[in-house]
């Protein structure tokens, strides 16, 4: 008996050790020579998130330049972030700089590598008989977002300031998911307001179904903060910065090829997303965003960043200089 | 026996402190148990916790009262009807090793994004043992201990208070238990899952701000409610039998 508890002891601490030792090393070469590098992001079918990956994956970006990239879809915000600091991905994109700068003040070895989308490019939608017309209407509502940390629950959390300066209630965040999940919710009233981005519903706001609320635009001082960041394992960064290198340079090349050809970059985006949208209806994302709000560098707004990660709770005290400037590595970024 | 019990923890726990002080472990994925001990102490005192184990307790409490009074009903009913039982058991049999949860976005729908339909799910989920061990309970009694209870004209109620019902008492709360431990699975993970409510918010929130040592505090929290469960459920069976 005694025996059986010891090894059951012995046994159940071996697993937790097992679980609590996550590390990365360097990655092997696949049987093509090409070097594996394994990426997060959160709501593949988006314009920011999914697109580039696609096209990439699709024109042969990642293996002219010798690598072959596998893809993890994360809950966004935190999530990528852990799916980063867990091993399971080398390289995060579109995560929200303040749950990467939360989680750095917990211990998680990562770093930010990169910009990945500057300014918030969200928008917010409700039922046309719900009585909300504008951001003021949002005061006291139940509004959704992807995932704790996401940069549509810091949204939440700055437009409720500022409800909050204008002596209005506090919209109230519930956590739901991706825009569909923000639909349905809406529709089911589980939720006043849902989150999207362009060009998500806004053929349902076209014809009358949804009407828009709020814009990002409307919310803080964003427009020349790096909202979404691309960051990186720390161990793996520093056993593979080459490859770091080269994956960026590809992210940052991609982005230039699907501005240059949005059709081509709208036919492989329904394709491999499996989109229900035409293709007419996805070109017109490119009336929201321009190629400058999508550069990987420079990496503006790190103040707002760390001013937010306080703020909002994500980081319990202010990082110092030191503790910036190992977060916010950019050696990585390619010399172009 | 209990001591061998409490040995046992608290030798995992020392061989875990261990393990993550020398760094076998990386500190930053598992806290130190003494650290989690000491936050959870913290956070009871503070109030912060308080809070929250009401909400748990409250959810669980209601779908546990909702899936006991519903599951005996039903497994008294489908045992008191031959035709009932034998339509409905192999249902409910095969409903209980379905994964009911995944339904949750239709309470959701129908509920609303709130307790009601944690507490709603939570009862579904439960009621099923305690339909099946309460059917399978009474159908095990004796038919001679019944026989007996005839042969001294005892009325329906005593035949039941001190026939049926101490025959049948271990098996119904063997479900019982299990509908215990199962509402409150369901009702952390979903409070987990919406981030809504209490303990299973606070784990996920911690998790997704990289708060080891709240994780930890709060997970062995839930296990400490849930050992206190199955002492309580166990105590209750006791006073039954009497």
């Amino acid at each position: 008996m005694r025996k059986t508890l010891a090894t059951m002891t012995l046994l159940t601490t071996a697993s937790v050790a097992v679980a609590g030792c996550s590390a990365p090393g360097g990655n092997e070469p696949t049987e093509e020579g090409e070097t594996q590098v394994n990426l997060a992001f959160s709501n593949p079918t988006i314009f920011t998130t999914g697109l580039p990956y696609y096209v990439a994956t699709a024109q042969g970006f990642y293996e002219e330049a010798g690598l072959s990239v596998d893809a993890t879809f994360t809950g966004g915000g935190s999530e990528t972030v852990q799916a980063v600091v867990s091993g399971s991905a080398d390289i995060g994109t579109e995560t929200s700089g303040a749950a990467a700068i939360g989680a750095y003040t917990s211990g998680a070895p990562i770093d930010i590598i990169a910009a990945s989308t500057t300014g918030l490019d969200l928008q917010w939608f409700a039922e046309p008989d719900s009585g909300l017309e504008n951001r003021a209407d949002l005061a006291g509502k139940r509004m959704g977002y992807s995932s704790t940390g996401s940069s549509s629950h810091i949204g939440i959390l700055a437009l409720s300031e500022l409800l909050e300066a204008e002596g209005l209630a506090p919209a109230q965040p519930e956590s739901i998911g991706g825009p569909p999940d923000n639909l349905t919710a809406v529709q089911t009233d589980q939720i006043d307001a849902g989150w999207t981005q362009p060009p998500f519903f806004l053929d349902r706001v076209a014809n009358g179904e949804l009407v828009l609320v709020a814009d990002g635009a409307e919310i803080g001082d964003y427009a020349d903060v790096a909202m979404r960041v691309i960051i990186g394992n720390e161990t793996w960064l520093e056993e593979n910065p080459e490859t770091a290198t080269t994956f960026l340079e590809v992210h940052d090349r991609t982005w230039d090829w699907i501005f240059d050809n949005p059709e081509e970059a709208a036919t492989i985006w329904k394709e491999a997303a499996d989109l229900e949208l035409s293709e007419e209806v996805l070109l017109t994302s490119f009336d929201y965003y321009d190629r400058e709000e999508l550069r990987i560098a420079p990496l503006d707004g790190r103040d707002v960043l760390l001013d937010d990660a306080v703020e909002f709770g994500f980081a319990e005290q202010p990082l110092t200089d030191e503790e910036v400037n190992d977060l916010f590595n950019l050696s990585y970024l390619p010399e172009s | 026996m209990w001591i061998v019990r409490i040995a046992v923890i608290v030798v995992f726990l020392v061989l875990v402190e261990i393990a993550v002080r020398t760094e076998l472990i990386n500190p930053f994925f598992v806290p130190r148990p003494s650290e989690a001990v000491a936050r959870m102490g913290t956070r009871l005192t503070d109030g912060e916790f308080l809070g929250l184990v009401a909400v748990t307790l409250g959810e669980t409490f209601a779908g546990f009262a909702l899936a006991a009074v519903v599951g005996m009903v039903v497994g008294f009913l489908l045992w008191r009807s031959r035709s009932l039982g034998d339509a409905f058991e192999p249902l409910v049999a095969a409903l209980f090793s379905s994964p009911i949860v995944l339904l949750y976005p239709i309470f959701l729908v129908i509920l609303g994004r709130n307790s009601t339909a944690i507490v709603a799910l939570a009862a579904v989920f439960a009621v099923l043992p305690t339909i099946l061990f309460t059917k399978q309970a009474l159908s095990a009694v004796s038919r001679t201990m019944l026989n007996v209870g005839r042969s001294l004209n005892l009325s329906a109620w005593s035949n039941f208070r001190h026939i049926l019902l101490p025959a049948a008492a271990p098996t119904i709360f063997t479900g019982l238990r299990i509908a215990l431990t199962y509402v409150l699975i369901v009702v952390v993970a979903m409070e987990y899952i919406l981030q809504i409510g209490g303990l299973g918010r606070f784990v996920s929130e911690s998790s997704l701000l990289f708060r080891a040592t709240d994780l930890y505090a709060s997970v062995g929290l839930i296990v400490i409610i849930s050992a206190a469960f199955i002492w309580a459920i166990n105590r209750l069976e006791k006073l039954v039998q009497r």
